[in-house]
């Protein structure tokens, strides 16, 4: 098998790890789609979203995983580490920045930038609520990883406004809006017992 | 058919319909892997849009099927036209004709009303079906579309099993009005589509409303984005953004203030509370 394919593969069990419930026909589809349309990121991306990903809440995940996976860098902050979890990875697959292919940094070729960084709040902010709810800690990782992703750039990290930056790292997931709901469901759920 | 995602992108350009390269590869793969295109996203996004240019692009007959809450098999496969078969049953019993005679008669393809999923199975030439707001529909429609969409074969009782000649281009639209089954998902290739960027609507403004001036269709595509930014009852789609440019060059506007969008917001806008907020908070006007 092609090492490209094994990575496909291998990206697909990463997804499952982050209840994104790929089946085996999806992965054959993805493999067909990607064989299809090439490496190009704007034909790879896509092929690989629209056979794995069936519920668009899955979407910011997917992303991140993606970006992390397939180690695309971000043309903005070519200084940008990928802060990359996964031990397994390295640059001979695929790669933005040996390949020139790669139009990092983007979100799915149909949302924006600016988009997907709210899309990316209203939806972690559902993510936050069900990893709290079901002690998910590879789920909160994640999340905890797009969080400080999302303040980089911007920012000097320095000590006095350091809590400024985890707040705003926090507001970039809907930490507050989150953690809102899920008091609101222990209080509702005692309730019932008064 | 199509040779490659771009070609698809520029013959959709072709008929002004502007769409990124990642939403016609989604596109061409549903094509080239055969399976239903799903297509979701809000109002006005270009979902309808979309499987009618499809149509126009591969020059097949555009079959459509919208959705709505309580349609069932008889509005969307097939009814017997029992009118005709009552009349045939008039006429062949003052024939002295027997009941057998008269039921064979009655239920062949003459008294068949073709509904949109038959019509794409039976269709002689191949065809787009698109099935427009599926997510109106109930489930159990859903899993009798589920069904047709994995076999393309239908079984009428009374007449044959039905297969279809040319397996469709199939295009779903949903607006997430309600969430639907994990089966139907799964058959799916899934395309997310959203509000167009600016470079894009600015576009679609120029091609769609000749003769305005590059420099108000930037305004109006300027304030509609920054709009959309801000959370609303109903956020502007690009038809809303194509009737104020329309209306905004039929009053001879030229400058974008405050009276202005005073005077034409309804066009822009559904809700009147929305309407306050944007003159209340909304992006800065003159
Ligand atoms: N990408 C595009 N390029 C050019 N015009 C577009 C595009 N998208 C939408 N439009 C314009 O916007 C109008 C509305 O699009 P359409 O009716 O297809 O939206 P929709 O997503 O089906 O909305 P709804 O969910 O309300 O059915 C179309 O008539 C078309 O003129
Ligand atoms: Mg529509």
């Amino acid at each position: 098998m092609k090492p490209l394919e094994e990575r496909i593969i291998d990206f697909c069990h990463r997804l499952r790890r982050f209840r994104i419930n790929v089946t085996h026909s999806q992965i054959v589809d993805a493999l067909r789609a990607v064989s299809l349309v090439g490496l190009e990121y704007d034909d790879f991306y896509p092929a690989l979203a629209c056979t794995l990903v069936k519920e668009k809440t899955d979407l910011p995940i997917f992303h991140s995983l993606f970006r992390i996976y397939f180690n695309v860098k971000s043309k903005k902050a070519p200084e940008e580490d990928s802060g990359d979890p996964f031990e397994d990875v390295n640059n001979d697959g695929y790669d933005g920045r040996e390949s020139g292919r790669v139009e990092a940094g983007k979100a799915p070729g149909v949302v924006t930038e600016q988009r997907m960084k709210s899309r990316i709040e209203g939806e972690s902010y559902v993510l936050l609520i069900k990893a709290v709810r079901e002690g998910d800690y590879d789920m909160l990782q994640e999340l905890a990883h797009q969080a400080v992703q999302n303040i980089k750039g911007n920012q000097q990290f320095g000590i006095d406004n350091a809590r400024e930056l985890v707040k705003r790292a926090q507001n970039s997931i809907g930490w507050e809006k989150a953690m809102d709901e899920v008091f609101e469901g222990i209080l509702s759920s005692r309730a019932m017992f008064f | 058919m199509f040779s490659s995602p771009e070609e698809i992108r520029s013959r959709f350009a072709q008929h002004n319909f502007i769409v990124d390269r990642s939403v016609s590869t989604v596109v061409y793969l549903a094509i080239k892997l055969g399976r239903p295109l799903l297509v979701e996203g809000p109002a006005g996004v270009g979902k309808t849009e979309l499987a009618r240019v499809l149509s126009l692009i591969s020059s097949r007959e555009l079959i459509r099927l919208q959705c709505y809450e309580g349609l069932d098999e008889s509005k969307s496969l097939y009814e017997w036209n029992y009118q005709k078969q009552l009349l045939r049953i008039y006429m062949d019993q003052s024939q002295h004709k027997s009941w057998e005679e008269i039921q064979e008669t009655i239920y062949t393809r003459e008294f068949l009303l073709q509904r949109p999923l038959l019509k794409a199975l039976m269709a002689e030439d191949k065809t787009v079906l698109l099935i427009d707001e599926v997510d109106k529909s109930d489930e159990e429609f859903e899993s009798f579309l589920l069904e047709i969409l994995s076999d393309y074969q239908i079984s009428i009782p009374e007449l044959a099993t039905i297969s279809a000649r040319h397996i469709p281009i199939v295009v779903l639209t949903s607006n997430n009005f309600r969430e639907f089954g994990d089966a139907l998902k799964r058959r799916c290739i899934h395309l997310y589509l959203d509000y167009p960027t600016f470079e894009q609507e600015l576009k679609i403004v120029g091609l769609k409303v000749p003769g305005i001036q590059q420099d108000l269709a930037q305004k109006i595509v300027e304030f509609v984005q920054a709009i959309r930014q801000i959370k609303l009852k109903k956020a502007p789609s690009i038809a809303e953004t194509l009737n104020w440019a329309e209306a905004l060059l039929a009053l001879d506007v030229t400058e974008l203030d405050s009276e202005v969008f005073q005077n034409t917001a309804g066009v822009l806008l559904k809700y009147k509370s929305d309407i306050e907020q944007i003159a209340a908070q909304g992006p800065h006007l003159s």
